[in-house]
């Protein structure tokens, strides 16, 4: 019961915080996602050969 | 079936959408009020919005924009929030727990009778009692006085027309270090618009110290205490004496005998 009261009182601010965690979390799963693993990354040694 | 496999699959997103969620929270708790919260709110949903924008319709321009906007930002926060980060660090690096107490109990009758007398006969004050993060910046403002705390000065101090009144009192160790003092203003918005500048300078320096600030009006003889950020208005004698002995001797309510009263804050 006492849970219940805790998480309904002040409901309009921790529902905004839930909702902008979301939203900070969905952006930030993209972004993780988008930037590639440094091992992906070519190697330099490698790059420079091909450069050339 | 189908719901507890998508529960095994996502389980760790909920628990980091709750994680962000409190921290967020208590973020919005903690800078409530201040100047700061606006424009923290503003920035938040500009930078929110453009950037899951430009990752819908896959905005390139945008994003780069973003991303490097985003180094600035966060220089830009720190400057933003210079003062409520102080107070974070300050309360971090301040435990109670291990405190040893600031002040006498011959100290703190002393006060409570100094306070009471200060606002009997209408003279409005503002004292400050150090604890374990000194006030030198505060101090070096005022004119150092340095001598035992007595009643008769501090009501000499603050008899309206003496030089020394219009400042705040510095009180260490049971000592009056300093007096004529100017306090950091709270830079607060959600305080009650009757609240002069005494109390603003009292919360100021409880925000910015772990200092207990008394404050007596001026206008109607009530008494407040400023600690932590927090102010607590209209306390009589009995409340008072409990607050400060609860403040700088670490006592609590059931150690004295006359417990029963409730604190009005």
């Amino acid at each position: 019961m006492k849970i219940v009261q805790t998480l309904t009182s002040h409901w309009r601010p921790k529902l905004a915080c839930l909702l902008l965690a979301t939203g900070l979390w969905y952006i930030i799963k993209q972004n993780v996602k988008q930037t590639p693993e440094p091992r992906a990354w070519p190697d330099p040694a490698a790059a420079m050969e091909t450069r050339r | 079936m189908a719901a507890w496999e998508f529960l095994q699959d996502n389980w760790k997103s909920g628990v980091e959408i709750l994680i962000l969620a409190v921290v967020l929270y208590y973020i919005y708790k903690y800078l409530r009020g201040t100047r700061g919260a606006r424009i923290l709110i503003g920035l938040a949903l500009i930078f929110i919005t453009l950037t899951f924008i430009s990752q819908l319709l896959d905005l390139i321009v945008i994003g780069w924009i973003l991303r490097s906007f985003s180094v600035f930002l966060a220089i830009a926060l720190v400057v933003i929030f210079q003062p409520e980060l102080r107070r974070a660090l300050t309360e971090l690096g301040s435990h109670r727990f291990f405190g040893s107490a600031f002040e006498s109990r011959e100290t703190i009758e002393e006060i409570t009778d100094c306070v009471f007398a200060l606002a009997g006969k209408g003279f409005g004050a503002l004292i400050a009692i150090e604890r374990e993060i000194n006030l030198r910046s505060v101090i070096e403002t005022g004119v150092r006085i340095d001598c035992d705390f007595s009643e008769e000065l501090t009501l000499t101090i603050f008899y309206p027309k003496t030089v020394l009144h219009d400042g705040g009192m510095v009180v260490s160790n049971d000592r009056i270090v300093a007096a004529g003092c100017i306090f950091p203003l709270t830079q607060r918005e959600d305080l009650d618009r009757t609240l002069g500048l005494r109390h603003r300078a009292a919360l100021g320096v409880s925000e910015e110290s772990d200092a207990l600030a008394i404050v007596v009006s001026e206008e109607t003889g009530q008494v407040s205490i400023c600690h932590d950020g927090i102010i607590e208005r209209n306390l009589n004698v009995e409340n008072f004496r409990k607050q400060l002995s609860r403040l700088l001797l670490f006592e609590t309510h059931e150690d004295r005998s006359n417990a029963d009263q409730p604190l009005e804050a």
